[in-house]
């Protein structure tokens, strides 16, 4: 029983006669607890599969099935309420909320969602990722892989289905890159989550259970 | 512990915090807006309550309900209906007739504390009467009969018990008791104590004085009633219950009518107007404010929403933002508006013949706070949505410009000419340009149309509808109690005469005599008045309302003869005539009327709407019989209220004529001046009042005069209300316009930093630049010139030459001349603004700049 699998996925962008195909017909299928790597050149529409997966964007035909949930079927709202209570985000340039502190950051998603953080977990989290003495500091006094964690913590905390990460590595040097996906490894195992993760660096793919290949908007095997 | 804060709680707080900028300039607008609104509600309801007070003011008393001439038994039975809550009772002895009281009616009477508190004539320094010879008056009276406001000192006043008779009853009175005089009333009052009155009054039979017409010794009442609503219903019910509808009259006071109320309606509607105005220049620049700033921040939002935040929540940062705003802003705006308003109600309500009060109503904080936080919700709702409504992934690539009409393809091959790249600029976000401008436009659309209202203004035309020379004085018998002129009255002495022709710069005079005298009607006048009588109506008319005037009709018709007015006048009254509308029929020459045997013939007042109709007169060249002499008519003039006002006799007259003051002399040599006009050059004005004042000090306390520049100044007193106000809501309009354009241009540039950074990487020299951000701010003032000169024009042209046309002090002129004033300030405005933004860029280095993301 796959937690997030895609049918026949197909985005557009454009109309007549300027069409670009970001995705054609993609059905992917990831179990729960797998480490899956997407790759692909960039172009090659592996931005827009996350988005999909996410919730972001809305296909132009096909379906992503997440979680026993058709997002087709949902509405805005109720995408914003399934994604901050499904899916946890991660992203190269780490998006954290600038006027928040790291902690604020951290919990932001739950307190968004009406939910007491557990604290217990959140603790355990934060000690995995090794930012407990940053928890106050605001997130521009953070270095890039403190903020990736950062953003590792806030993508954990709300202990989701799926976790989705685009290049979450891109920005930082390769060997704190290496300390991230080890910590996201290290997490997911232990709390047995789900991830997919963009990047275009194949070393670090190599790290995953599963790799899948996307040249021009299609699955190349 | 500090209580945990919600986390949409926290980001507003944090967000807010973040934007101390923009804060500043919408906290500023802010308080704008609300001080402009705590303005007009402080006058608007102060002329409210001012205006009420100044209705109870005139009609000289604000309890519901005043009886006329009753007696002590219907009295009784009246306030013991149970439809009274209170009352005052009060008993007539009569009017005051000293010479010195002429023009102020005093009327001696005794009133109990709520009848005097009723009509406004309790003692606010001494005590109401209470022994024998006590007496407590007004400082009108005081002022007419000389004496200072000091209590104890004696007052003497005669009157009569009868007042079909001429026999006079003289008293003096020690004052126990003055109040501050109420100008707007036509009476005063000179209250006298109870015991005095039982002892005057003792005998009388109150029944057949009323019956006489008589008022010594008769009772009248105010009477407050339980319930406000419809006093005339609760008169007329009350007179049923006590049986009394028949012998006793019971009015309701005007001031609780409603048609008094819609009368100030009508006169705050213009400051509804001005508060509509409020709000859109208020709704323009917060507006502009939220929506430059969540343009700013849409990346922020996006993020939010990536994380989950939703569409309410996020609408709720927003509004969370604004809210804090408001709670800092809007009480500032209140206590600085609600001064401003303390501080202009006396400038602008006028009229009032005292300061106004300004009122102190909770209605007005609540009223402006919800008026200044409607104006800031509704001002955020649109950037709300935009924030709720963001996408996730639009926003990280959004740029700050609308996505609607933008242009696929560019068509030109001149190149990038710094002023094309300039005017591309402004249409990046055309929303806000348009906004911006807008702003600005009302501000100057509205200071143009508030000048030309002004400047329309025509004193010389209501002057000369008021008053015909500099000065006049007039015999004291025309203001008297009765008002019937006395032609052979001692006012206008030999020795004022003298005086006047003494006078320094006087330039001319106008004597004005007159006489009431029986007239035998010529065929000719006689065919003229039965067609204008019979014509409209005119007859059945005054026989409905007018039975007096109606009786004296007939009786004119059936014996040819008719009460009639013979003025003599010459000099400078003789001008009047050939002004503008005066003369209706006929073609005045002044030489050979003074030369003797002719003259002019007045036609009825109001008769002038028609001037070819048949006047109720003799046509001109008709000859007309006076004292013996015939006179041939050579014109008909419409009546001239500076000349003819005061009442002639007892009955009504149906015709004027005028002569020469020479061959009027002749003919009544015992008469003296009823009217003397005189103009003085204007350096000279001020020695002749005064010389007036003296007069009337010194000589003879009666005398009343007219002064041009008294009146001149006092009519400006008035008008300068509504400038004031309109003045100030404009610029403080076009200062919210100004602060919009402000904000716009320093947010454009400060958001367009990389943008610059980059344009100057390949290769434009910071002069470019900043010929590029001047050029956008001329653009900017271009347009918004542009806009105002047609929309001013328009206004001006159309709006306010309508509201002038219905105004018969103002003569309507074209002008735009607050724009043509305010064109090189807001072109300086223009270039300044992105000039002092520019320097400030200027500090950081192309690197630091391009490198600045986020």
């Amino acid at each position: 029983m796959s937690i997030l699998s895609t049918k026949n996925l197909t985005k557009q962008y454009g109309s007549e006669p300027n069409i670009v195909k970001a995705l054609d017909n993609v059905s992917i299928s990831v179990e729960p607890g797998e480490f899956v790597a997407i790759i692909g050149t960039s172009g090659s529409g592996k931005s827009t599969l996350l988005n999909m997966l996410g919730g972001l964007d809305r296909p132009t035909s096909g379906s992503v099935n997440v979680d026993n949930y058709e997002l087709g079927k949902l509405n805005d709202e109720d995408l914003t309420v399934f994604r901050r209570q499904r899916i946890g985000f991660i992203f190269q340039n780490y998006n954290l909320v600038p006027v928040l502190n790291v902690y604020e950051n951290i919990v932001m998603p739950i307190e968004l969602d009406r939910k007491k953080p557990d604290e217990n977990y959140i603790k355990e989290i934060i000690s995995i990722l090794g930012i407990e003495k940053k928890l106050y500091n605001m997130p521009n006094t953070l270095s890039g892989g403190q903020q990736q964690r950062v953003a590792i913590a806030r993508a954990l905390a709300g202990k989701p289905a799926i976790i989705l990460a685009d290049e979450p590595t891109g920005n930082l040097d390769s060997k704190t890159g290496d300390e991230v996906i080890g910590l996201l490894k290290v997490t997911s195992e232990k709390f047995n989550q789900t991830i997919v993760m963009i990047t275009h660096n194949p070393d670090i793919a190599d790290r995953a259970d599963r790799t899948i290949h996307i040249e021009d908007g299609k699955i190349a095997k | 512990m500090k209580r945990k804060m919600s986390i949409i709680h926290t980001l507003t707080s944090r967000s807010f915090k973040a934007n101390k900028t923009r804060n500043t300039v919408a906290i500023f607008a802010i308080i704008l807006t609300t001080v402009m609104f705590t303005t007009l509600f402080v006058l608007s309801l102060s002329m409210i309550k001012n205006m009420r007070e100044m209705n109870f003011k005139q009609i000289g008393y604000n309890s519901h309900l005043s009886s006329g001439s009753i007696t002590d038994e219907d009295a009784e039975k009246i306030i013991s209906h149970n439809s009274v809550k209170d009352w005052g009772k009060s008993i007539v002895i009569g009017v005051a007739e000293n010479e010195e009281l002429n023009g102020r009616q005093t009327e001696i009477r005794y009133a109990d504390e709520n009848y005097a508190k009723s009509c406004f004539s309790y003692p606010t320094t001494g005590k109401l009467p209470v022994k024998e010879n006590e007496i407590a008056l007004d400082t009108i009276v005081l002022d007419k009969l000389g004496l200072p406001y000091e209590l104890g000192q004696e007052i003497t006043l005669k009157w009569r018990e009868d007042l079909n008779s001429d026999q006079y009853v003289t008293k003096t009175f020690i004052l126990s008791g003055y109040w501050e005089g109420n100008y707007a009333a036509t009476s005063s009052m000179a209250l006298v104590s109870e015991l005095f009155v039982s002892t005057e009054c003792s005998g009388i039979d109150q029944t057949a004085q009323i019956q006489n017409g008589q008022i010594f010794g008769t009772v009248t009442l105010h009477l407050n009633l339980k319930s406000e609503k419809n006093p005339e219903n609760s008169a007329e019910q009350l007179l049923a219950d006590t049986g009394l509808s028949d012998s006793v009259s019971l009015s309701a006071n005007a001031g609780y009518d409603s048609s008094a109320n819609n009368n100030i309606i009508r006169e705050i509607l213009p400051m509804a107007i001005c508060m509509i105005l409020v709000f859109v220049s208020g709704y323009l620049i917060i507006y502009n404010i939220f929506q430059i700033s969540v343009s700013g921040d849409i990346r922020f939002y996006g993020r939010l929403k990536t994380l989950g935040a939703s569409k309410k929540q996020l609408k709720k940062i927003i509004f969370g933002q604004a809210n804090r705003m408001s709670v800092i802003g809007i009480p500032i705006g209140l206590i600085i508006g609600y001064f401003l308003g303390a501080v202009l109600v006396p400038v602008i309500i006028t009229g009032l013949d005292e300061k106004a009060k300004t009122d102190v109503n909770p209605l007005i904080f609540i009223g402006s706070a919800l008026f200044a936080y409607l104006t800031v919700l509704i001002s955020c709702k649109k950037p709300a949505k935009i924030a709720g409504k963001v996408s996730p992934i639009e926003a990280l690539r959004y740029t700050d410009s609308g996505n609607d009409g933008i242009k696929k393809m560019k068509k030109s091959n001149t190149g990038a000419s710094i002023a094309k790249m300039a005017f591309a600029n402004l249409g990046r976000n055309k929303k806000r340009t348009v906004t911006v401008i807008c702003s600005l436009t009302l501000g100057l659309v509205l200071l143009s149309c508030v000048y030309a209202k002004t400047a329309s203004f025509d004193i010389d035309k209501y002057m000369s509808q008021t008053v015909i020379s500099d000065f006049e004085v007039e015999d004291s018998s025309i203001s008297s109690v009765f008002g019937i002129y006395d032609p052979h009255g001692t006012t206008i002495s030999p020795k004022l005469v003298r005086n006047i022709e003494e006078l320094q710069g006087l330039e001319s005079t106008g004597r004005l005599y007159s006489q009431v005298f029986t007239h035998k009607i010529g065929e000719s006048a006689l065919e003229n008045i039965q067609e204008y009588y019979n014509a409209d109506d005119r007859l059945s008319y005054i026989e409905a309302t007018e039975p007096a005037l109606a009786e004296a009709y007939h009786d004119m018709i059936e014996s040819g003869e008719c009460t009639s007015v013979l003025y003599g006048v010459d000099g400078l009254i003789l001008d009047t005539f050939s002004k503008d509308g005066i003369m209706l029929q006929g073609n005045f020459d002044k030489e050979k009327f003074l030369a003797g045997g002719y003259v002019i013939v007045e036609a009825a007042s109001g008769a002038e709407e028609n001037e070819y109709e048949t006047q109720p007169t003799y046509s001109v060249g008709d000859l007309v019989d006076l004292n013996g002499t015939q006179y041939e008519v050579m014109a008909i003039v419409t009546d001239i209220s500076a000349v003819t006002e005061g009442l002639n006799g007892n009955t009504p007259d149906f015709l004027s004529f005028y002569l020469p003051a020479d061959t009027f002399r002749q003919m009544y040599p015992d008469n003296t001046l009823r009217k003397l006009f005189f103009d003085v050059s204007e350096e000279y004005r001020a020695d002749a009042e005064q010389m007036l004042n003296e007069y009337r000090k010194d000589e003879d306390k009666s005398l009343n005069f007219t002064s041009k520049t008294t009146l001149t100044e006092h009519y400006k007193d008035q008008t300068r209300a509504n400038t004031v106000m309109g003045l100030a809501i404009s610029i403080i309009i076009a200062l919210v316009g100004i602060l919009n354009f402000i904000n716009s241009m320093v947010t454009a540039i400060v958001s367009r930093q990389k943008e610059f950074a980059m344009i100057q990487s390949i290769g434009m020299t910071k002069r470019q630049l900043r010929r590029m951000l001047i050029d956008e701010g001329l653009y900017y003032a271009a347009f918004t010139l542009i806009s105002s000169y047609i929309l001013s024009a328009l206004a001006v042209g159309i709006g306010v030459r309508m509201i002038v046309a219905n105004d018969w002090t103002s003569t309507f002129r074209f002008t735009l001349m607050p724009l043509t004033i305010c064109t090189p300030i807001l072109i300086a405005f223009a270039v300044l603004i992105p000039y002092i933004c520019f320097r400030n860029l200027e500090k950081q280095s192309i690197v630091e700049r391009l490198r600045a993301a986020d």
